[in-house]
């Protein structure tokens, strides 16, 4: 793992070579701005429908090792 | 109905010349005995899509049938389908059985189509050849000893196969256009922004894209229609007028100005695939279009960007797998961090770790700059390239891959080696343009080649009709690999 990992690297650092100064990062093709909503509640209380998929629970809770002792 | 098209199928649907009941269970019967030695469904479940086959029945015998009301389709198993197991074909979501849709789930259900099941996939899409599912290798149809390309390997086998008139796949760096063109089926993977991410899991979120797969250009629209628009939930879904990307399948060709980068025919294309491409642009030139040189020269460096773009998106949607909600937990561990460990360590595969560990590493303190945002940086410089080449030409024509499908286990022992498969792909992704593939040929052991073209942005409706052009006057796309035959 460790030795492919360090190709990948290696590759990756191809790109220190590339002159990039004058350039602006880009994260979205189009350069849109995040769309923003009304603060109001739009999902509905599917509580117990969620909790049956999960590994353990108790009480309505997610039960996990604990944390505090 | 082995052959026929998603046209021919609606027809023969209206016209009571077969019921979607029967046509759901003849597909079935040959997943049955296909599937098998191609391994490109995970999941099935005949009641289930015999039910909502009786429902598109009743929906056509009401005359408020659409297009594609009836019509069975296998989706890639990363789509999330309420009440249907979704793995992603990961050993980390085996037992996941999700309680929701994903908006294109709910579109096609909505469009009444029946869902068939489930297309086997690389491991949370990370992969380029359908090698890393936890549910063993999908098998190239043209020979079951080579790959169908990836990741969404289990739908292109399963369209090249007959199993299916048409599916859905997602392309992030190529894995629709790539496994399409190894497979000889046609694929497309629409503008960024044009289709609704909501309840397809994530793996890249800047790239990730679906789009569909299928026979023929004309039925990668009627596909599209269905898959597009507006979706409030996926925050990067873009808001435009609806549009019937059928509209200009029959537009002529003449002064079509097709750009053919210089980096795309450079050395390192098998020969046959050039031999097939170069065919194609003779072609395309018969049909009235012209051809030039352009560049695309920071091409090159989109491997080295998407191997730090999207591994670093990667590590953050894949941080919610812990083992506490849902999805698989470690059997054994002494306290919390503990269980995150060996949970991850467990669930995840060998590609999903590294790929995980690049991206953690590149976005941490003291290297973000140096990859992170250098990668942002280049990719603008790539996405420009494409601007200047787009003002020279109106589509873009190449080699879909270098080669054709290589040997299963050929390409694992080296991950950058697996990676260069994307070298056509990925800018396309990078820079969130629409793409396609169709088939163009086959090398000299009857493997198919890809042609892929690469449009402007919001320019489906032109690629389609490029590409449906070219079928029009070929018949690649018609073959079928002959245990299809079977």
């Amino acid at each position: 793992m460790v030795a492919e990992l360090n190709a990948i690297f290696r590759m990756i650092g191809e790109m220190e070579a590339v002159a990039t100064a004058q350039v602006a990062p880009m994260s979205h093709p189009r350069d849109v701005a995040q769309r923003l909503r009304a603060d109001e509640v739009t999902e509905s209380n599917r509580r117990e429908e969620l909790l049956a998929i999960a590994p353990q629970i108790d009480a309505g809770l997610y039960l996990v090792p604990k944390v505090i002792e | 109905m082995l052959e026929s098209s998603l046209v021919e199928l609606s027809a023969q649907l209206a016209a009571r010349q077969c019921s979607s009941v029967e046509l759901t269970q003849y597909f079935l019967d040959r997943i049955d005995a296909l599937n098998p030695r191609l391994n490109a469904v995970i999941t099935l479940d005949a009641e289930r899509s015999l039910a909502g086959a009786r429902q598109a029945d009743a929906r056509i015998a009401a005359g408020q049938a659409q297009p594609l009301t009836g019509i069975p389709l296998l989706h890639k198993d990363i789509f999330c389908a309420q009440g249907w197991r979704t793995t992603c074909a990961s050993r980390m979501l085996a037992n996941f059985v999700s309680p929701y849709d994903a908006h294109v789930i709910a579109q096609f259900d909505a469009a009444g189509t029946v869902n068939l099941g489930k297309t086997n996939m690389d491991e949370f899409a990370m992969g380029s050849s359908n090698e890393t599912s936890w549910f063993g290798p999908v098998r190239n149809p043209w020979n079951a000893d080579f790959v169908p390309g990836g990741s969404s390997g289990g739908s292109a086998a399963a369209v090249a196969a007959r199993l299916v008139p048409a599916a859905t796949g997602t392309d992030t760096g190529g894995s629709i256009r790539q496994p399409a063109a190894m497979c000889g089926v046609s694929g497309l993977k629409p503008t960024y922004g044009m289709v609704s991410r909501y309840g397809m899991i994530a793996f890249a979120s800047s790239l990730d894209q679906a789009g569909p797969l299928a026979k023929s250009a004309h039925d990668l629209a009627l596909m599209l229609n269905v898959m597009t628009g507006f979706d409030p939930r996926d925050s990067t879904s873009l808001e435009r007028p609806s549009e019937d990307y059928t509209r200009e399948l029959e537009r002529p060709l003449t002064g079509l100005r097709i750009g053919l980068p210089k980096e795309f025919f450079a050395d390192g294309v098998q020969a046959d695939v050039a031999r097939a491409i170069d065919a194609a642009i003779a072609e395309y030139r018969r049909l009235g279009a012209q051809t030039l040189e352009v560049s695309l020269p920071n091409m090159a460096l989109s491997i080295p960007v998407y191997y730090v773009l999207a591994p670093a998106e990667a590590s953050s949607n894949l941080a919610r797998y812990d083992g506490v909600r849902y999805g698989y937990r470690a059997a054994e561990f002494s306290d919390l961090g503990a269980m995150y460990e060996r949970t991850r360590a467990e669930g995840f595969g060998a590609e999903v770790r590294r790929r995980i560990m690049i991206g953690t590493y590149v976005l941490s303190h003291g290297y973000y700059d140096a990859y992170y945002i250098k990668a942002q940086k280049i990719r603008r410089l790539i996405a420009a390239d494409f601007a200047r080449a787009f003002s020279q030409c109106d589509v873009i024509l190449g080699p879909t891959s270098p080669t054709t499908a290589f040997a299963l286990g050929s390409r694992t022992a080296d991950p950058i080696e697996m990676y260069l498969c994307d070298i056509y792909t990925i800018a396309v992704n990078l820079a969130g343009l629409p793409g396609v593939s169709i088939p163009a040929g086959f090398d000299a052991a009857r493997l198919p080649v890809g042609l892929q073209l690469i449009g402007d942005y919001f320019s489906e409706a032109r690629l389609l009709n490029v590409a449906h052009q070219y079928q029009r006057v070929t018949d690649w796309h018609r073959c079928s690999p002959p245990m299809s035959q079977d």
